[in-house]
């Protein structure tokens, strides 16, 4: 191997480790804001909860979960270089992507029988549903953008930072609906 | 070996659905019951957080040598 290739890994490696953490750091930062709005919830909602389709919590809770684990195959099959193995574990994570926010934009919000006017359910339950339907959108334009660029023939086994870091966003958006979802759908009694 | 490492991940990934799947059909039963255990689903949310944090998000990998 050359003193070239040798310096030019060597910074790759540096590089990858400084990402690594500003990533960490922003979805440190974007936990706060979500740790704010449960706080908000568990302070002004208490022992009460929204009333919701339980069942439908549940499915677009684990297409969310499907999701992830598509995304860890679609990662792993890049970092051994299997390319289709990516393409294909990043399009189904994409679509899934999808299908969760058509069914909490689509169809939960469409149902729920109450408006984002109707006092402090409403407010908490669409300012949570819809500031994490905007994390997911844009998980899902981070999807297409490295979906994209892989077909391109971007990325390889050594290095596909771009991946990785989209997996840890998508998985991060993962986490925050794991606590979203008990917090509007499964905790307290439903209000009166 | 590469054709082994790459089987052995997709296999931990499939097993930490598993478990995800598992707790989430849990923490839905737990509520659907009636129970309201504030505390037993908070916790399982956190065992399963701590399981994609691990798992699929690879923490560690931030604390690794350069």
């Amino acid at each position: 191997m050359s003193t070239e290739t040798l310096k030019y890994r060597s910074e790759y490696k540096y590089k990858l480790a400084t990402n690594r953490l500003g990533l960490w750091l922003f979805i440190l930062s974007d936990a706060f804001v979500f740790g704010g709005l449960l706080v908000a919830r568990f302070y002004l909602l208490g022992d009460t909860r929204p009333e919701l389709d339980q069942t439908l919590g549940l499915i677009v809770t684990s297409i969310l979960l499907l999701s992830s684990f598509f995304m860890n195959r679609a990662e792993t099959a890049m970092a051994h270089g299997d390319r289709q193995g990516f393409l294909r574990g990043t399009l189904i994570t994409l679509v899934l992507g999808v299908v969760f926010l058509v069914g909490v934009v689509g169809v939960e919000w469409q149902i729920a029988p109450f408006k984002a006017s109707d006092g402090v359910i409403g407010s908490i339950f669409y300012t949570m549903t819809g500031f994490h339907a905007f994390h997911v959108l844009t998980g899902v334009i981070f999807l297409a953008v490295v979906y994209r660029n892989g077909r391109n023939g971007h990325y390889s086994a050594e290095e596909h930072w771009a991946v990785e870091a989209c997996a840890v966003y998508w998985h991060f958006v993962d986490v925050v609906w794991i606590f979203f979802y008990p917090a509007l759908y499964l905790i307290g009694t439903v209000a009166g | 070996m590469e054709e082994n490492g790459k089987k052995q991940a997709y296999q931990m990934g499939f097993y930490v659905l598993v478990v995800l799947a598992v707790l989430t059909i849990g923490e839905y039963l737990l509520a659907v019951v009636g129970a309201t255990w504030w505390s037993v689903l908070i916790f399982i949310a956190i065992l399963k957080a701590y399981f994609v944090v691990q798992n699929y998000m690879h923490l560690p990998r931030l604390f690794e040598s350069e």
